[in-house]
C-alpha cells in the first residue's frame, strides 16, 4: 500500500521490474567472497584470545611455523603502529591485538596453510603467553571508580574540569534547551524509567570472507563481501601502512551487512599473508567467530523522565544515556542523544550521553545505530503519558509532532519531512481502525533516523545497440542495482532491463563512500540521474549532427530526440547509439558528487501481540509499519527494507542477546543459542509506503534502509504492556523476563 | 553575517555563548575567526569528533571549503555514519 502526497507521474520510477541480480541469486549462481578459488590459494585461520583482558606477553610461532603445509604466520608485531591520534588506530588494533588483548575473541595471530586443517591446527600450536588481567563487562561495572581500565591513557572529553585521571568513559555528550526543572515542576504529568538493552548481533547470514592475492610487484586484489569496497581499500592500506593505489578491491556479492559490514576484520590479515607467502590467502570466519569478533551494537542504559500538561503536551525531557561501546570507544551515546527524542517538540530538555568501553567485541554500526534503544526508552513513556491523559497514542504523537521549520533537538531545523504523515497512515489503516482480537495487547511506537548523503559515482555508457551499461561504486545490500536502473530508464526513456547495472570495482568506478546511512539509493542514485543528463545532452548534440540543425532545436523525451520545430520525426535514443562512430565516437558519462540534503526518516508502527501467561511467550500477531520513503523508486525493496528492520527490531525485542559468562566468554555464539526470528515465527509485516518527496533528490528520494529497525522495542513493549499489565524496561522481553514481570504484577496501573 | 549555534559542551569555550554572529565566506574563515574569539575551539570540535557543520539543515560530513551563505544558520555536530 503507497500513500503518496505528491508525486510526479513516473513511467518506470515506482514500478516494481525484477531485479536484474535475482535470478542469479535464486538459482545460486551469484558469486560470494567465499566461493572464489584462485590456483595455489592457501587457507587462513585466526586464533583468538580466550581472555576477555590480558596483556600478551609472548608470542612464539616456532612450533606452528614446522608445521605441515604452514606458509605464512602473522602477529600485531607484523603491522605498522599508527600514532595515538591516528583516526585509524583503533581499527587496526582491533584487527589484531597488540599489547593486549581486550575481548574474548580478539585475534592474536593468524596463519596460511594449504589446507584449512592445517592452518586451524597450526594457529593452535601457536604459544602465546598471557598475563591475566581484571575485566569489566557491564556499564555500571564500567563506570565506577576503581574499575579495570581498559585504555591506560584515556581521559574523558567533554567534562569540564578535564579529568586528571583515566576512566572508561571516553566522551561526554550533552545537548540542553530551555529551562528543564521549571518544565518538569510546571508539569502535570511526570513519568520516569531505567531501561537497559543488551549487545546485539546484526545477524547477517554470510559470514566475513575474503580472497587476497598479493604479487610481486607489491600489489594486491582483494575479493571481499563488504559495504563499502572503496573503505575497505583505505583500511587495509592504513592497516599495512601502504599507498592506497597498491590495492584493488573486487566487490563481491554480499549476504547481509545492516551495518556491521561498513568497516573491515580479515583484508590487511589475508594481504599480508599473501604478501609473506607468495600465494593467494582466503580467510572465511565461522559463525562463532562472527559473534565473538564482529561488531554487535551497543548494549545500553538509559534514564529518561518527561514532564507533560494533562492535554498530552510533552514540555520537558531529561536523559541519561550510556552506550558501551565494546573495547574501543565510539560515538554511540552521542547519536541516541540527537534521536531520544526526535520525533517530538520538545522545548525545555536536557540529554546527557556517556561512551563507555568494556571488555566485549568493539561495536560496529547497525541499522539506525544508537537510535533503537533510545526510542525504547522514549516511547514506552509517551505511551505511559498517553494512558495518563487519556489520549489515543496517535492523538497525542500527532499533538507533539515536529514539521518542517521547527528545531531538531540537535540543533538545525527540521527540512520536509514525513512523521505527520506516518502517523495519519497508521491511524486510517485497517489494522489500527480494528479493534484487537480478544487477549490480545496493542502497542504503537514511531522512530526517527538522520539518513546522509556523501561521495558517490556512477559511470553509465551507451551500447551501439540502444542498451546502457550503468557502473556505480555501491555494493548492493537491498536492491539498488534494480533503483540504478529503474532511475537511468526513466532518464533515458529507456527499458529498464535495457540497462545493465553493474557493481564496480575500485579501480573502474569512481570514489564511492560506503554504503550506510541509507544513502545508496538517494546517493549514488543522484550521480546516476546526474551522468544520464550529461548523456541526455549528448544525445541531443548527436542528433543535431544528424538532422543538421542547432541542438537548442532539439529536445529529449520519453527516449527520443525531438525537433522543435517538427521538421524532422523523433529519433530513437538506438538509431542515435547506432551512428555513435559517426557522429563524435562513444557515448559515456560520468557523475561524482558529494550528495547533499539527505531527507530525514521516520517510521510508525503497530503492532498486536497475545503473551502466553504460562511460559510469557510472545507471539506477534499482526504488524503494520508505515515509513516516509520519499519516493519508492522500486517499491518492492523499499517494502523490503521496512520489513526487514521491522523482523529484525523483533529480535531485538523479543529474544537477542550476547550472553557472557563471568569470566568474559560469550556463551551464546551459533543461531542455536542466539535466537534471530525466522519466518515461521512472524505473521506477514503489513507496510505503507508513505511518500512526501524530498526535494533535494530529483526524484524525491530519502533513504529507507535503517529507520525500520527503531519502533519495534517500544511498540512490542506497549503491546505487552496492553496485553498483561507489566511494564518490561529491560530486554530482551524473553520469555522467562516476562513470565517473572507478568507474575510481579510489573505495572504502571496505566 | 552567519548564525553559529554551539551545544552545551561546546559553550565550555564561548564563555557560555549559546550562539554568535560571524562574517565568513566559508567554514575554513568561520572557524578561523571562531578560533579567534574562544581559543582553543578548534581543537575542542576535533578532539570531540564535531568536525561536521549543518548549514541551514544540511549536514556536511567534510565543510572546510564550503561556502556560508549570508544569515545562515550553522552547527557543529559529529559526522553521521549509519548502518
Amino acid at each position: 500500500m503507497t500513500i503518496t502526497e505528491q508525486k510526479p507521474s513516473y513511467r518506470y520510477v515506482g514500478t516494481r521490474p525484477v531485479r536484474h541480480d535475482g535470478l542469479d541469486k535464486v538459482v545460486g549462481k551469484a558469486r560470494f567472497a567465499a566461493d572464489l578459488v584462485l590456483p595455489g590459494m592457501l587457507h587462513g585461520h585466526i586464533l583468538r584470545s580466550p581472555h576477555a583482558h590480558a596483556r600478551i606477553l609472548s608470542i612464539d610461532t616456532a612450533r606452528a611455523a614446522a608445521m605441515p603445509g604452514v606458509r605464512a604466520i602473522i602477529s600485531g608485531a607484523d603491522f605498522p603502529d599508527l600514532p595515538a591520534d591516528d583516526p585509524e588506530r583503533n581499527m587496526t588494533r582491533n584487527l589484531m591485538a597488540r599489547d593486549k588483548v581486550m575481548y574474548e575473541g580478539h585475534a592474536v595471530a593468524a596463519v596460511a596453510a594449504t589446507t584449512r586443517r592445517q592452518a586451524k591446527e597450526a594457529a593452535e600450536a601457536i604459544e602465546v603467553t598471557y598475563e591475566v588481567l581484571p575485566h569489566v563487562l557491564e556499564i555500571a561495572d564500567a563506570m565506577e571508580p576503581g574499575a579495570p581500565l581498559l585504555h591506560e591513557d584515556m581521559i574523558t572529553t567533554g567534562v569540564d574540569p578535564e579529568p586528571s585521571e583515566p576512566s572508561n568513559v571516553s566522551n561526554r555528550t550533552c545537548y540542553e534547551r530551555g529551562d528543564v526543572d521549571a518544565a518538569l515542576a510546571a508539569a502535570d504529568i511526570v513519568v520516569e524509567g531505567e531501561f537497559t538493552t543488551k549487545p546485539i548481533h546484526q545477524g547477517y547470514i554470510e559470514p566475513h570472507a575474503c580472497v587476497a592475492d598479493t604479487g610481486q610487484d607489491g600489489k594486491t586484489v582483494i575479493w571481499c563481501s563488504s559495504q563499502g569496497h572503496f573503505r575497505v581499500r583505505s583500511q587495509t592500506a592504513a592497516m599495512l601502512g601502504w599507498d592506497t593505489s597498491r590495492i584493488k578491491v573486487i566487490p563481491a556479492e554480499i549476504g547481509g551487512g545492516f551495518g556491521g559490514k561498513t568497516t573491515i576484520y580479515l583484508e590487511p590479515l589475508a594481504t599480508e599473508l599473501s604478501a609473506r607467502a607468495g600465494r593467494p590467502v582466503k580467510l572465511v570466519m565461522s559463525r562463532d567467530e562472527v559473534f565473538r569478533a564482529t561488531g554487535p551494537t551497543p548494549g545500553s542504559r538509559i534514564r529518561l523522565k518527561l514532564g507533560a500538561t494533562n492535554e498530552g503536551r510533552i514540555t520537558a525531557a531529561v536523559a541519561r544515556l550510556d552506550y558501551e561501546g565494546g573495547a574501543f570507544p565510539g560515538v554511540w551515546a552521542m547519536l541516541g542523544c540527537m534521536c531520544v527524542v526526535s520525533p517530538y517538540n520538545v522545548e525545555n530538555f536536557v540529554l546527557e550521553g556517556f561512551e563507555v568501553v568494556v571488555n566485549k567485541p568493539v561495536n560496529a554500526a547497525y541499522r539506525a545505530p544508537s537510535a533503537p534503544m533510545a526510542a525504547f526508552a522514549t516511547d514506552t513513556l509517551v505511551d505511559e503519558i498517553a494512558q495518563q491523559v487519556g489520549m489515543d497514542p496517535i492523538d497525542l504523537r500527532l499533538l507533539n509532532c515536529p514539521a518542517e521549520g521547527d528545531t531538531a533537538p540537535y540543533g538545525p531545523k527540521w527540512p520536509v519531512i514525513g512523521l505527520r504523515e506516518c502517523l495519519e497512515a497508521i491511524r486510517d489503516s485497517e489494522h489500527y481502525r480494528s479493534k484487537p482480537a480478544a487477549g490480545h495487547g496493542r502497542g504503537l511506537a514511531s522512530g526517527f533516523w538522520f539518513n546522509i548523503g556523501e561521495a558517490s559515482s556512477a559511470t553509465v555508457n551507451l551500447n551501439e545497440n540502444g542498451t546502457a551499461t550503468v557502473v556505480t561504486g555501491s555494493p548492493d545490500i537491498g536492491g539498488s542495482r534494480a533503483s540504478m536502473a529503474l532511475m537511468a530508464a526513466e532518464e533515458l526513456g529507456i527499458d529498464v532491463h535495457a540497462i545493465q547495472p553493474v557493481v564496480g570495482d575500485t579501480e573502474v568506478v569512481g570514489f564511492t563512500d560506503v554504503t550506510e546511512g541509507s544513502r545508496a539509493t538517494f546517493a549514488t542514485g543522484m550521480a546516476v540521474v546526474e551522468a544520464c543528463r550529461d548523456l541526455k545532452g549528448q544525445l541531443r548534440g548527436r542528433a543535431a549532427k544528424m538532422w543538421e540543425c542547432d541542438v537548442d532545436d532539439v529536445e529529449w523525451a520519453d527516449g527520443h530526440a525531438t525537433h522543435s520545430g517538427g521538421e524532422h520525426e523523433p529519433m530513437a535514443l538506438a538509431a542515435i547509439t547506432a551512428e555513435a562512430g559517426r557522429t563524435g565516437g562513444p557515448l559515456g558519462a560520468t557523475a561524482s558528487l558529494n550528495a547533499r540534503g539527505a531527507g530525514p526518516a521516520f517510521s510508525v508502527q503497530v503492532v498486536d501481540v497475545s503473551v502466553d501467561d504460562e511460559t510469557g511467550r510472545v507471539t506477534v500477531e499482526r504488524y503494520t509499519t508505515a515509513q516516509d520513503a520519499g519516493t519508492a523508486i522500486h517499491p518492492d525493496y523499499v517494502e523490503g527494507q521496512m520489513q526487514g528492520g521491522v523482523v529484525q527490531g523483533i529480535g531485538w525485542a523479543l529474544n537477542e542477546e550476547y550472553i557472557h559468562d563471568t569470566d568474559g566468554t560469550m556463551e551464546n555464539p551459533g543461531f542455536l543459542d542466539y535466537r534471530i526470528p525466522v519466518a515461521s515465527d512472524l505473521p506477514m509485516i503489513e507496510t505503507i509506503i508513505v511518500e512526501v518527496p524530498n526535494p533535494n533528490h530529483p526524484y524525491g528520494v530519502r533513504g529507507v534502509g535503517e529507520v525500520g529497525i527503531v519502533p519495534p522495542l517500544p511498540a512490542l513493549a506497549n503491546a505487552i504492556h496492553d496485553a498483561t499489565g507489566a511494564r518490561i524496561r529491560d530486554l530482551p522481553m524473553s520469555p522467562p523476563r516476562v513470565l517473572a514481570a507478568i507474575t510481579a504484577g510489573d505495572g504502571d496501573g496505566g | 553575517m552567519a548564525q553559529v549555534h554551539f551545544s552545551s559542551n561546546q559553550r565550555r569555550l564561548t564563555g557560555g555563548a549559546a550562539e554568535v554572529e560571524v562574517e565568513a565566506e566559508t567554514v575554513r574563515e568561520l572557524l578561523g575567526k571562531l578560533e579567534e574569539m574562544f581559543p582553543g575551539i578548534r581543537a575542542h570540535l576535533d578532539r570531540t569528533s564535531a568536525t561536521a557543520v549543518a548549514i541551514d539543515g544540511d549536514i556536511i560530513p567534510d565543510p572546510i571549503y564550503e561556502p556560508v551563505p549570508p544569515g545562515a544558520e550553522v552547527h557543529f555536530i559529529t559526522p553521521l555514519a549509519g548502518g
